[in-house]
């Protein structure tokens, strides 16, 4: 099984979009893939509500309230904030992208802040 | 965890994949599962970026990358993270590597770049030129400096997301013997967990 799986992916089901060949652009290219798909993929939540999450911002108090703790400090998320989300109407599948959306604009924010200090790539 | 329907794949492969992987002693965990449930949004991008940072071609050893991601995960008090990469780091780097890190029995190269990350984990915008300058004065070129922020965007992301919806090993075994299998075959899951259908 596990066999199965390296010859498929050697065969490239990684994506290679942005078609760059070199390391760091590879790295480049697969982040934004990754970005791209968790605020633009498909999903139960609004491209606008992942967007807002990514961002640390929501029309509602309580996912507001929780994207906020996610990106700030999300080992203090506790059980009570994730019931709010549900008694909002908000089943796993809304919950786990908006998590991740405000996980990956915390992720973003720090890559931003590290690759500005250098200049550009040689 | 705090998204129960993600303890279980939705195909009957999915669902047979994780009863093997108990079976074997080493339960896929509890991102792979999220990475199975969700493989557009999620587990096809999030996995295929893990291997490369992680695993592909780099100025820095798997040890010493794998231990960059344990000072985030650290960094963030993510202790599913910590338990997983510090483990793999420990058997790449031989010892603990967080404690030769803190006890400053690591090289000076590998040492400054995780200081780097550090900074960038818990005070983004405190970062300067300073800072770089630093990593270069210890010998951290700028290709592998880059490399290790990747390592930081990474980790900062997931960690987020394992503490968010309560991630957890369901044994320290589970724990030990998950590492092992990301030290021996990476980030990458069998490809028909992951096919759309």
């Amino acid at each position: 099984m596990v066999d199965a799986a390296e010859r498929r992916d050697d065969s490239g089901w990684v994506s290679r979009r942005g078609g760059a060949t070199d390391r760091l652009g590879r790295l480049r290219d697969e982040a934004a893939h990754l970005v791209e798909a968790i605020l633009e993929g498909e999903g139960a939540t609004s491209v606008q509500a992942r967007r807002a999450a990514f961002a640390g911002r929501s029309d509602d108090p309580a996912v507001a309230h929780y994207v906020d703790v996610v990106r700030r400090h999300a080992y203090r998320v506790t059980d009570e904030d994730v019931e709010r989300l549900r008694a909002e109407g908000l089943d796993d599948d809304a919950i786990f992208e908006l998590t991740v959306a405000a996980a990956l604009g915390a992720g973003t924010e720090r890559l931003d802040a590290g690759l500005s200090l250098l200049g550009p790539e040689e | 965890m705090r998204v129960p329907s993600y303890e279980q794949g939705t195909r009957r492969s999915q669902r047979a994949f994780v009863r093997l992987t108990r079976a074997l002693g080493a339960e896929l965990d509890d991102v792979g599962k999220a990475a199975m449930r969700r493989p557009e949004f999620f587990g096809k991008p999030l996995l295929g970026f893990a291997h490369l940072v992680l695993r592909g071609p780099s100025a820095w050893s798997v040890g010493e990358r794998e231990l960059f991601a344990a000072v985030v995960s650290r960094a963030n008090a993510c202790q599913f993270c910590v338990g997983s990469h510090g483990e793999i780091a420990a058997k790449e780097l031989g010892g603990d590597g967080l404690a030769r890190l803190d006890e400053g029995r690591l090289g000076p190269r590998a040492a400054a770049a995780a200081t780097f990350v550090e900074v960038l984990t818990r005070e983004p915008s405190s970062l300067s030129a300073s800072d770089v300058e630093r990593a270069r004065a210890a010998g951290v070129g700028d290709e592998a400096l880059r490399e290790a922020i990747y390592v930081a965007f990474l980790f900062n992301t997931i960690n987020r997301v394992v503490s968010g919806l309560g991630f957890e090993h369901r044994s320290d075994r589970d724990r030990r013997r998950g590492a092992g299998m990301l030290r021996r075959r990476g980030y990458r899951l069998p490809g028909f967990l992951l096919d759309r259908r």
